[in-house]
């Protein structure tokens, strides 16, 4: 049945034409097995990393060791195995990775991570923990593999209060298009038999680097005189998330699209005090100039929103019964299934070099 | 002996045909070397009324394709044309204000292309 499933989905998505972009052989995921330190007193910071290069299916060995008391850090990618390696002798602590990339794109990396801890015991580093885990990241996501809460206050000075190792992935630039950078026009659009509601924004960012996108609140006057002061009340909707955008060779542009969508009552003009929402991620491949349309699914039909009436308790609705605006003694509340009738909303995309 | 300038000018002025006082003009002939003055300002009118003097064919030869020759109708269109520019431009520049003030708002483009998020995996709800 899962199998079935699958297969479904496959054909599906290539009917779609909406296969995710992969690498291309000519790039790169950048791999580092990071060292993070927290200063005595104060906040933890990257103190070093091992990174390796690595193009799909292949291998690389990354390492990060630190001395007691974890003030001396040395991190590298060995060309050998671990076996071959000769640690320098004031070193406490080791972890060794050897990392292969099974699979990458904008969408996700795969990687198998065999990682091993060794700690100092006597003249010798015995592998004291390890384990060989498969791990997708998303870009500039961290799997962390391991923590030493303590350092050894009685071998001297003692640098950092604890070390924490984890790994990152990140597709590395093509050093042909490394110097790019992508202007995003964005329009956010709710349209209903009412008439369409717009919000548009303008940003850019540099090749692969990820960009926030915050919309104006669309606001929609629901109800009068149900707040102290004779305050009205506005059903609030705000839109907003991250962009990255890549530029390919041949003019195309990959673009991961990340949008959360918050809805809520709030007095007139006054942000949303509370809310509900919900949110998406989608990765694509756009042409340079092409206007994409994103549509995006309906408010959940079955979700409300409300928020405690403060004043005298009269005012009354603005719309009628059917729009799906309750006032009570004590509420206002807002029922998305009538509210949002005949509604769609939709993101549209271009993106300029 | 020279007449004076006022005299001189006196006698110029009636030649050309202009009122002078018979006072002024009887003074300015009485004047030494008036007379001679007067006789001057005739001979010179004369010679002036007879001159038919008029640029050669080979002057009109090598003037003419540097002058071009400007026709009523042309005239009236390049008139009309900076009278329209000056309207667009001030419609523009208003449009701009507009614009910039917030009155209107740009319509957002066609889309070329449309896609969804797929509720389940691409999109969670709350």
């Amino acid at each position: 049945m899962k199998g079935s499933m699958v297969v479904v989905a496959l054909i599906a998505l290539a009917a779609s034409g909406e296969t995710p972009p992969a690498l291309l052989e000519h790039e790169q995921v950048g791999v580092s097995l990071r060292l993070q330190a927290t200063d005595p007193g104060g906040a933890m910071s990257t103190t070093g990393s091992g990174d390796a290069g690595l193009a799909p299916g292949e291998r690389g060995s990354v390492y990060v060791a630190v001395s007691p008391g974890l003030c001396s850090v040395m991190t590298g990618r060995s060309p050998g195995s671990l076996g071959e390696f000769e640690p320098d002798g004031w070193v406490e602590h080791l972890w060794w990775a050897d990392v292969e990339l099974l699979d990458s794109g904008l969408e996700e990396i795969r990687l198998r991570v065999d990682w091993k801890r060794l700690d100092r015991a006597g003249d010798d580093l015995a592998i004291s923990s390890a384990g060989t885990r498969e791990v997708t990241l998303r870009e500039g996501q961290t799997h962390m593999l391991d923590f030493i809460p303590e350092p050894e206050r009685d071998r001297g000075q003692v640098c950092h209060e604890n070390v924490l190792v984890d790994l990152t992935a990140r597709v590395r630039e093509d050093p042909e298009l490394a110097t790019e950078s992508l202007r995003y026009e964005l329009w956010f659009i709710d349209e209903s038999p009412e008439g369409s509601r717009t919000a548009r924004l303008s940003t850019f960012g540099k090749q692969g680097e990820p960009v926030g996108i915050r919309f104006e609140p669309l606001r929609w006057a629901i109800a009068e005189d149900v707040f102290d002061g004779e305050k009205d009340a506005d059903l609030v909707l705000e839109l907003s998330g991250r962009l990255r955008g890549r530029l390919r060779r041949d003019g195309s542009v990959d673009v991961e699209l990340g949008v959360g969508r918050w809805l809520g009552v709030a007095p007139e003009g006054r942000p949303r005090p509370g809310g509900i929402g919900d949110g998406g991620r989608k990765v694509f491949s756009v042409a340079l100039g092409e206007t994409v349309k994103m549509v995006l699914p309906d408010p959940g039909p079955n979700g409300s929103h409300a928020l405690r009436r403060t004043g005298d308790g009269r005012g009354r609705t603005l719309l009628p019964p059917s729009r799906g605006v309750v006032l009570t003694d004590e509420w206002i509340r807002v029922q998305n299934a009538p509210f949002f009738e005949g509604h769609e909303m939709s993101l549209l995309l271009t993106v300029a070099r | 002996m020279r007449i004076d300038e006022h005299d001189e000018a006196t006698l110029s002025a009636f030649v050309d045909g202009e009122n002078v006082g018979a006072d002024e003009l009887a003074r300015a002939l009485a004047a030494p070397g008036g007379r001679d003055a007067l006789i001057d300002f005739v001979r010179l009118r004369e010679r002036f009324s007879r001159d038919d003097a008029a640029p050669s064919e080979t002057f009109y030869a090598r003037m003419r394709p540097v002058l071009v020759a400007r026709h009523p109708t042309m005239n009236r269109w390049y008139g009309w044309a900076a009278a329209a520019a000056v309207v667009i431009l001030a419609l523009a520049g208003f449009a701009i204000v507009w614009r910039e003030s917030g009155a209107i708002q740009p319509t957002p483009p066609q889309p070329d292309r449309v896609i969804e998020f797929e509720p389940g995996t691409e999109w969670q709800a709350s």
